[in-house]
């Protein structure tokens, strides 16, 4: 079994909080969640995959696509909520917003600097070499960013140093198996970066939660003890909602749909995206492995809708921060420097 | 001592102090530890870096954010746009925008200092655009003792810290007092006087120090200061100096244009209107790239006699 039975259920209702806040923003739209927004609709079975293979210790940097992975990682989803509404109640209390959702509690950094998040994660393994204890650092990114040069600068200096660190390149661009979209990088395949400069390099197809998980279980594993860096590309379709405009809506695909698990749809429009949608998959394994019937998926769906509907109306009610706030966690504070 | 070695010494004394100071880039030259940094302290803790300036200093602000303190040289000012990405965006905002909840100990050290033959590409005079990215502290010291004490504050400080050190200063030579606290950094007064005050910035030190000696002949009496910390600057100390002389000219070896030397201006005229007596003068960089020749050069520096003549006109 590529998924451990006793994780079944952990994974989905992992998967399944992602889908269910990313579908609250989206219906939030962007009347209230101010900025652009990305949400991580169809990549869910990489970051539960990976995240769940963490410890507490280990450093995470995500992108302007953090929402999800600040969840997998554990941080309440009032806080992640309130912070997409720019709420002094937020993660980052108001001042990051939904691209820049942090926690150091849970050793959570966002940045939206495009490759910004790979650069930060080598410099966190530098300080576990440094220290010499055993945790790694774990760097999301998006396909795009391979063309920057702080990502070719991290692998090199990864490689050089033999840093542990996990590069997890979500390309949610890709059906699976087609090579890169030629207009943004001259590579056969994303994985061939990170092997010129000696990085270990594995291409999955990330819309199945049975495929990815065991490649994150044996990644995350791999940099763990032979502290050295490696990298995933986990290639997802774009999801359909994620078209036009310049914030992502449910207006083509509505909420997900839970049933077309064991209710397909005779003439789907959606078909496409409904076959590689990588929750129902997950949906489908729950079930064919009898880890929970149909009613106990849709009663775990009820309760995470009802946790997020009331994160949503407390982050509603919450004010915003007051005006003053502005000038506050600019610096350390003390007296060493003038004011 | 020279600067140099004060610099340097700073540099060992972080470094013997604290097993999470760590070197990035290749710092050496007189007072570094015999046989280099590395012998001294270890190549686990002493990197030397391929030239891949936003990929080392991008990995040093990592590093800072998980409880390291990185002292990160670029060597010259101009290598650090390289690495623009990781300083202003990462390092100066990571504070901010976690709601407080990251620091990031660094120090990012570069050089400045205009030298005939290096040309525009190796003579950037950055420190303006580092004071335009709150959340770094960016000072500039102007002697040996500032050398010194500066880089014990930056290497004790919760904040990113850009320290802006000319090389034209390497053999300037003073008295340093070492091992005492770190104490708090403000505007310094390095020459009393009566007359006029000189706000001189890094290499312009010396040489303010020098105009002002020759125009002590004359009768003039010129007071000196140091501002040290160039943003967040020291407002007060250089208010409570033109309180006492009621004249000004600010002086920096940077660009002319919403540069150093304007600010110090700018915050006199709106804080300190009544206390001046004439209109205040800046020296600096002209807004023209670096020249490389010997003619041209000293052309466009802050020179000693720019500095003079800009004291005679504020008094005139």
């Amino acid at each position: 079994m590529a998924i451990p039975w006793d994780q079944l259920i952990p994974l989905l209702e992992s998967m399944l909080l992602m889908r269910r806040v990313e579908e609250a923003a989206c219906e939030l739209g962007p009347g209230e969640v101010f900025g652009n927004y990305h949400v991580y609709i169809g990549q869910e079975a990489t970051g539960a995959s990976v995240i769940a293979q963490l410890r507490p210790e280990d450093p995470v940097f995500s992108t302007h696509r953090c929402h999800a992975h600040c969840l997998a990682r554990g941080m309440s989803i009032e806080t992640i909520i309130a912070e997409l509404l720019l709420r002094g109640t937020g993660a980052s209390k108001g001042k990051g917003g939904t691209q820049h959702i942090m926690s150091l509690e849970h050793l959570m950094v966002s940045t939206s600097i495009v490759g910004g998040s790979t650069i930060l994660a080598t410099g966190a393994a530098l300080a576990a070499q440094v220290m010499e204890v055993d945790w790694i650092g774990v760097a999301f990114l998006g396909d795009r960013s391979l063309a920057e040069g702080a990502v070719s600068e991290a692998f090199n200096l990864a490689g050089l140093w033999e840093l542990p660190v996990l590069y997890v390149c979500e390309n949610n661009a890709a059906t699976p198996y087609d090579p890169p979209r030629r207009s943004n990088l001259n590579l056969a395949q994303l994985t061939d970066l990170a092997e010129t400069y000696g990085i270990t390099a594995v291409a999955v197809d990330a819309t199945d939660p049975a495929a990815v998980y065991p490649v994150a279980v044996d990644l995350v594993e791999r940099v763990r003890r032979d502290r050295r860096p490696a990298f995933l590309e986990a290639r997802t379709p774009s999801w359909p909602g994620r078209a036009g405009g310049e914030n992502p809506s449910l207006a083509v695909t509505g909420v997900t749909d839970l049933s077309l698990v064991w209710e397909p749809l005779a003439d789907d429009p959606m078909e496409k995206w409904h076959r590689a949608d990588p929750l129902l998959h997950m949906i489908e394994l729950v079930l064919a492995e009898k880890a929970a019937t149909k009613e106990e998926v849709l009663e775990m769906d009820r309760r995470i809708q009802e946790q997020v509907a009331q994160a949503v109306a407390a982050a509603l009610a919450a004010p915003f921060p007051p005006a003053e706030d502005a000038f506050a966690h600019v610096y350390a504070g003390g007296d060493l420097w003038p004011k | 001592m020279t600067y140099l070695e004060a610099r340097n010494r700073a540099i060992g004394e972080a470094m013997a102090s604290s097993e999470r100071a760590i070197l990035i880039g290749g710092f050496g030259g007189a007072g570094a530890p015999e046989g280099g940094y590395a012998k001294a302290f270890g190549e686990r803790r002493v990197r030397s870096t391929p030239i891949s300036e936003e990929g080392y200093a991008g990995a040093a602000v990592g590093a800072a954010l998980l409880g390291l303190r990185p002292i990160v040289t670029f060597s010259n000012a101009s290598f650090m746009f390289d690495a623009w990405e990781p300083v202003l965006n990462e390092a100066a905002l990571l504070r901010y925008m976690s709601g407080g909840q990251f620091s990031v100990p660094i120090v990012f050290h570069m050089t400045i200092g205009l030298k005939v033959g290096w040309a525009a590409q190796h003579s950037q005079t950055s420190q303006a655009m580092l004071c335009h990215a709150p959340g770094l502290i960016v000072v500039a010291p102007g002697t040996p003792t500032a050398a010194y004490e500066l880089m014990r504050a930056a290497t004790t400080s919760d904040d990113p810290v850009v320290y802006v050190d000319s090389q034209l200063l390497y053999r300037e030579t003073g008295d340093v007092p070492l091992g005492e606290a770190v104490r708090p950094v403000r505007a310094c007064v390095l020459r009393a006087g009566r007359d006029v005050t000189v706000v001189a910035v890094s290499s312009t030190v010396p040489r303010a120090l020098r105009a002002a000696e020759r125009l002590a002949a004359e009768g003039i009496s010129v007071e000196v200061v140091d501002p040290q910390v160039l943003s967040p600057l020291d407002r007060a100390g250089i208010l409570e100096s033109v309180a006492r002389t009621g004249h000004l000219v600010a002086v920096d070896e940077g660009q002319l244009t919403c540069g150093v030397a304007s600010e110090i201006v700018s915050s006199v005229a709106e804080h300190g209107y009544d206390l001046l007596k004439a209109a205040p003068r800046r020296v600096a960089i002209p807004d023209v790239p670096i020249p490389p020749g010997p003619t041209q050069l000293p052309a466009v520096a802050p020179s000693e006699e720019r500095i003079e003549a800009a004291i005679r006109a504020a008094l005139d």
